[in-house]
């Protein structure tokens, strides 16, 4: 345990296509802590939506992520969970994949952003 | 009375200037995402060139990443909050404290796209990085004129 | 059509009629306005004064606000975040939404960053001035903020073909791999039988054991030859000799193998090459009936 506490910093974690995360995890972001749990899902066309939920829900409540970053299109079919989660920590990015370019206009953030301006907008 | 006037004028100043630095940050929190795409996709590219020559997809591919039954090991690379937001750190790499080099996962002589393409992908986290900084400013700025928009209301 | 990335990550503001009115209202004012503005008002029928001065949307000078933060919490300390207040301001802007009811046509006008950060700058100004008591927030309310877009770019047909063409192969061979155990046509599929294997085994070895062949006989020519050819000679020099033979000739010999063994590679490969370029043809061909079954007889020939 003395061991562990002595990293300081906090952990990326990556919810990807299998490119997304081969490529972050080279980058060393990876880890798998003592309990064996990984700080990374590899999503493919067979993930179900609520195994993604559940995954995007354990990273949530795990207190050593930073950082979690989503691919948009598997962001896109947990939307309401990203919608709900409004606090600083962890930061939830919604990064293109390599299929998918960006789309500012599905970003949570700047969707509340433009909230701003016409709310209507968001009903229709 | 002057003193109201004056203090309206501030609180109507403050939220320009809120408004403004959210667009500035939304302009520049589009750009990050930009440039992080920009980065992953040529990574990405690397990462096929490298299946390519070695033939067979299953060169680089997620059988070679760590399960949950596989050992442990230490992140690389993580992430400080400081004052002006987030940095990146790196450890070097040492097999007795668990950190692994992620490159020996794939292959023992990893070849040269596969080098590139490590390297494209820690300029995707350095980025990763600017970009939740922005987030997190966007956020706040968001909030702040949430908030502020109440007091405009009042006066 | 398939969107690309974001070319112009540039933040967008829909100018709403009561920003324009207002501008229009103060234009005596106003000693200069940033030309895509004045662009704008021409095209909403606005009129300008001829000496104002307009400016070059580089002129002006975009940085990121300084906030005053003590200010900020000061402000907000005795306020409690509720969700629900902000919609209350929300009626009239969006009354004001419909007042402006814009064409698609129309919405190409946008003010940019830097006509807001001018914006900005004028009405400190006036305020200064007491021409008006109108703040930036309140002008931009019944804006629409326009978020970066992506640029749809259509697909281009060639590229379209041929991942068609791929995804179709990887589906034949699937299908082929799954099928293999079942229809007795296929079960005897090249590859797996043990002559062919073998066959493939002996090219590599005959080129190994004529590399081996080869050095042995240049040792032997080096040992015994000249030694035959010159007359006696000691024999820690018959060795040398004969080492230094076996060496060239393996060295050459090698460069021979390495290229023989790449080309045989290529060869392997190339069968498959092949089989992929005819499979389309054949695609089409099942394309048409849908049927497993008949798939299955269109693909018998490949066995053969």
């Amino acid at each position: 345990m003395a061991l562990h506490s002595a990293i300081k910093g906090k952990l990326i974690s990556v919810i990807g296509d299998e490119d997304t995360c081969v490529g972050f995890l080279l980058g060393g972001v990876g880890e798998i802590n003592k309990n064996r749990h990984p700080n990374f899902m590899v999503v493919d066309k067979n993930t179900a939506v609520s195994e993604l939920e559940d995954c995007f829900k354990r990273f949530l409540k795990r207190d050593d992520i930073d950082i979690i970053l989503i691919n948009q299109n598997c962001a896109e079919l947990i939307r309401h969970v990203i919608d709900a989660h409004t606090s600083p920590v962890p930061a939830v990015l919604e990064i293109p994949s390599k299929d998918h370019p960006y789309d500012a206009s599905k970003d949570s953030i700047l969707r509340r952003a433009r909230g701003m301006f016409n709310p209507e907008d968001l009903v229709r | 009375m002057t003193a109201g006037t004056s203090e309206k004028e501030a609180a109507g100043q403050l939220l320009d200037n809120l408004y403004l630095d959210m667009f500035h940050l939304i302009e520049e929190h589009t750009q990050c995402r930009v440039n992080l795409e920009r980065s992953n996709a040529s990574g990405a590219i690397l990462l096929a060139r490298t299946r390519f020559q070695h033939g067979g997809s299953n060169s680089v591919s997620t059988a070679q990443i760590p399960t949950e039954n596989s050992a442990e090991f230490n992140a690389l690379c993580r992430v400080v909050d400081s004052e002006d937001g987030i940095c990146v750190e790196r450890q070097a790499v040492d097999k007795s404290k668990g950190y692994v080099e992620p490159l020996h996962w794939f292959s023992v002589l990893p070849p040269m796209s596969l080098r590139h393409a490590v390297s494209k992908f820690k300029d995707c986290i350095e980025l990763v990085a600017e970009s939740t900084n922005l987030q997190r400013q966007l956020g706040e700025a968001l909030d702040w004129i949430a908030k502020l928009r109440q007091i405009a209301l009042l006066n | 059509m398939l969107k690309s990335t974001i070319v112009d990550p540039r933040v967008r503001l829909v100018p709403s009629k009561k920003l324009l009115e207002f501008l229009d209202s103060q234009k005596e004012y106003l000693p200069e306005v940033t030309e895509n503005l004045a662009k704008i008002m021409k095209q909403k029928g606005f009129t300008l004064p001829l000496n104002i001065q307009i400016i070059k949307d580089k002129e002006v000078v975009c940085k990121r606000p300084k906030i005053d933060h003590p200010l900020l919490k000061k402000l907000t300390e005795n306020i409690k975040f509720t969700s629900e207040k902000p919609l209350k301001n929300k009626p009239d802007s969006s009354k004001e939404k419909d007042n402006d009811e814009e064409t698609p046509n129309e919405k190409k006008n946008f003010l940019l960053l830097s006509d807001l950060h001018w914006l900005n700058n004028t009405l400190v100004e006036l305020r200064r001035q007491d021409h008006c008591q109108v703040f930036l927030h309140q002008l931009i309310d019944t804006c629409e903020l326009i978020l970066p877009e992506n640029e749809l770019k259509p697909r281009n047909p060639e590229l379209e073909a041929r991942c068609e063409r791929l995804r179709a192969e990887q589906h034949n061979r699937d299908y082929l791999k799954m099928t293999k155990n079942v229809d007795a046509g296929l079960k005897h599929y090249p590859e797996d039988t043990i002559s062919y294997q073998i066959k493939s085994l002996n090219k590599q070895i005959i080129a190994v054991v004529q590399f081996i062949f080869s050095v042995a006989a240049g040792f032997t020519f080096g040992f015994f030859g000249v030694n035959l050819m010159v007359g006696p000679l000691p024999f820690g020099f018959r060795i040398l000799l004969g080492v230094i033979v076996a060496l060239i000739i393996a060295l050459a010999e090698m460069y021979f193998l390495a290229k023989k063994l790449h080309e045989y590679d290529e060869v392997l490969d190339a069968p498959k090459r092949k089989q992929q370029a005819t499979t389309p043809v054949k695609r089409k061909v099942v394309a048409k009936p849908p049927t497993e079954g008949s798939q299955v007889q269109t693909l018998k020939p490949h066995a053969d």
